[in-house]
């Protein structure tokens, strides 16, 4: 998710109950194969599934990522403490 | 000064972590492993050449040749992939400034790696490290670090551009 999200920071996250999701929101997600992950919602369909893709081009295809459900989605990011400058 | 207070709150509090996932993590580029697939096709080029100077080929001559032209096809696709992403991921403005010339030869990259796919001679292959060994003189220049070509000690044995990197003190 480079270079909006980077590594070793923190985010705090909104629970996906509490808030509604929409495409361009960076979520956190329990994915089947790739577990917990941060990506950003690139399209969500009629019955709320959740496709995701990452910022960086590096980053696993939205083919290999696949749809989500709405409840493997964990939290809407909402605010990111980037790491300081070495 | 939140990020330090964080990271101390993490050691006890060990808060979940969450994975971007790219490729490979993030400021880890070498463009060594696009030289030693670019090598691979030169040597596969030679095993193949070396079934042509046989009068006719045997059952087993047919499947050995079909594994070679196969894994030829994947480490061309392969070179193309690492040298594509050094290009997208670490190539950034100060790089292309200080190389103007880096998108030509990543193009040409390209297409060298698509003609040692088509084709079976050793010219395509050596041409296709020649230019790998150019983009890998590029990235390192723009790390600040120098290189030194040597060939390298396995077969094919051709010209390899190494980097120059300090050795840590015993």
């Amino acid at each position: 998710m480079a270079p909006h999200f980077l590594p070793d920071a923190f985010v705090i996250s909104i629970s996906r109950r509490l808030t509604r999701l929409k495409v361009g929101d960076v979520v956190v997600a329990n994915h089947p194969r790739y577990k917990r992950i941060i990506k950003r919602i690139a399209a969500i369909d009629p019955q709320g599934r959740v496709q995701l893709s990452g910022d960086n081009p590096a980053s696993t295809s939205q083919e290999k990522l696949g749809w989500l459900l709405p409840s493997q989605i964990i939290g809407r990011v909402i605010y990111q403490i980037k790491p300081t400058q070495p | 000064m939140m990020h330090s207070l964080l990271t101390q709150m993490d050691k006890f509090l060990s808060f979940e972590r969450a994975d971007a996932h790219c490729d490979i993590p993030c400021k880890i580029y070498d463009p060594c492993t696009a030289q030693v697939a670019a090598l691979s096709i030169i040597r596969l080029m030679d095993l193949i050449a070396e079934l042509d100077q046989k009068d006719s080929l045997t059952l087993a001559d047919q499947a050995q040749l079909a594994r070679l032209v196969r894994e030829k096809e994947i480490h061309a696709a392969k070179v193309k992939e690492e040298v594509r992403v050094i290009w997208g991921d670490y190539f950034k403005q100060p790089q292309f400034d200080q190389f103007p010339n880096a998108n030509e030869l990543v193009h040409s990259i390209m297409l060298a790696g698509s003609a040692s796919k088509q084709h079976i001679n050793r010219e395509q292959g050596e041409k296709l490290l020649a230019l790998v060994n150019e983009f890998a003189a590029m990235f390192w220049t723009t790390k600040g670090i120098t290189t030194f070509t040597a060939n390298c000690p396995y077969p094919p044995e051709m010209p390899v551009v190494y980097p120059q990197l300090a050795p840590v003190p015993a």
